[in-house]
């Protein structure tokens, strides 16, 4: 099953892009014009996204190296011993939506650290799945669309997160028990 | 909000580093943040231009439309006033076919080139318009079916069953993509309330 699913991201890509070619030539478009004037606007937005990655990695990077996250940490952990939520879960939580790269990273070393099928790996292997970075892809794409008031959208995608973790746990321990 | 946000991570963050008295790390973090920000970008790039060009042939031969026609069910349901936009309806159904298939580094450029054509439809470009924050409810849901990176690292890692989390993921996705969902319609139907009252 995993060979299966490994091969349709393996195909999925060069055939969606034949198939596009394909059907662009078959349309009798210049699909070289095209495809030039279409990357040079992918282009323009790139750079137009620049400032706003920017200001994302300096605020994540700051709020990282200084300490600040693990003192969050620090605090809440108390709490999640009553609940019996390994600490390290609570920082990949935390992580997530700050930072994609570091969150794979902590995930590897879980699943290094407890073993892949264990409780902590199971668990740690979910909120790597179901979680998104947040902060990230929200600057990202209103970075985009040169939006200001991102209305409700923030707090949306915070309580989606949060719930994502819940029942990432409690799979997680339902899975494990079996 | 965001610039809430940005002061709290900074200023926190700098507060805090004075506090334990690491302050020294923080002029380091800036210049490796704008340096990192910069390769990011450039790494970008390539393959937002390359996507993007080959999204523009999909569009001009009208694939995005036809994609558009399968999907169109639930997207008449979740955008209710753009079901004639079948190029933006085209795009989003592309970034969530991506995102479920795993295929990250496609993920993005569709999902921006969707963001600047759905702000071109937006009434008050300054703010985010009804359909750009249920396409972010979407995105931020991060449905996913095949999470391939996941897979990979569990494998490396070990694991008898790599694939195990496949089923769990998806159920965690699609109860935080409704979550979202519910969220923002509940969001906009406030909004909507409050305008209503603000004219009377």
């Amino acid at each position: 099953m995993i060979a299966l699913f490994l091969t349709i991201s393996e195909w999925a890509i060069p055939i969606l892009l034949l198939i596009i070619l394909g059907f662009g030539h078959f349309k009798k478009i210049a699909i070289y014009e095209v495809f030039i004037q279409g990357a040079m606007e992918g282009i323009r937005t790139t750079i137009k996204l620049v400032p706003y990655i920017l200001a994302i990695f300096l605020a994540v990077g700051i709020f990282r190296t200084s300490g600040a996250l693990d003192l969050i940490i620090v605090l809440l952990r108390s709490l999640l011993a009553l609940l019996k939520i390994p600490a390290d879960i609570l920082t990949l939580g935390f992580l997530k939506p700050l930072s994609g790269s570091a969150a794979l990273g902590i995930t590897a070393d879980l699943l290094h650290k407890y073993g892949p099928d264990s409780l902590t790996g199971i668990t740690a292997s979910i909120i790597q799945g179901s979680s998104e970075t947040t902060f990230y892809v929200l600057s990202l794409y209103l970075g985009a669309a040169h939006i200001k008031d991102s209305r409700h959208t923030l707090a949306m995608g915070l309580i989606a997160e949060l719930i994502a973790f819940i029942v990432a746990i409690g799979i997680g321990s339902i899975i494990a028990q079996r | 909000m965001i610039n809430t946000v940005w002061l709290t991570l900074t200023g926190l963050g700098i507060t805090i580093a004075i506090v334990s008295g690491k302050i020294g790390i923080i002029t380091p973090t800036i210049f490796a943040s704008a340096d990192k920000a910069i390769q990011f970008c450039l790494g970008l790039a390539g393959v937002m231009a390359f996507w993007s060009g080959i999204l523009k042939i999909a569009e001009v031969s009208g694939i995005t439309e036809q994609i558009a026609k399968l999907f169109q069910p639930i997207l008449a349901l979740l955008f209710p006033s753009i079901s004639r936009q079948k190029k933006v309806l085209g795009l989003i159904s592309l970034t969530m076919a991506a995102n479920l298939l795993g295929l990250g580094n496609i993920t993005t450029p569709l999902g921006l080139k969707t963001m600047t054509e759905l702000q071109e439809l937006n009434p008050t470009p300054e703010k985010a318009s009804d359909e750009i924050c249920t396409f972010l409810a979407l995105v931020l849901g991060g449905l996913s079916l095949i999470p391939t990176t996941l897979i990979a690292i569990r494998s490396q890692a070990g694991s008898a069953n790599p694939a195990l989390i496949l089923g769990p993921v998806f159920l965690t996705t699609a109860i935080g993509t409704v979550t979202g969902l519910l969220f923002n319609y509940c969001a906009l139907k406030i909004s909507k309330w409050r305008d209503h009252r603000g004219n009377q």
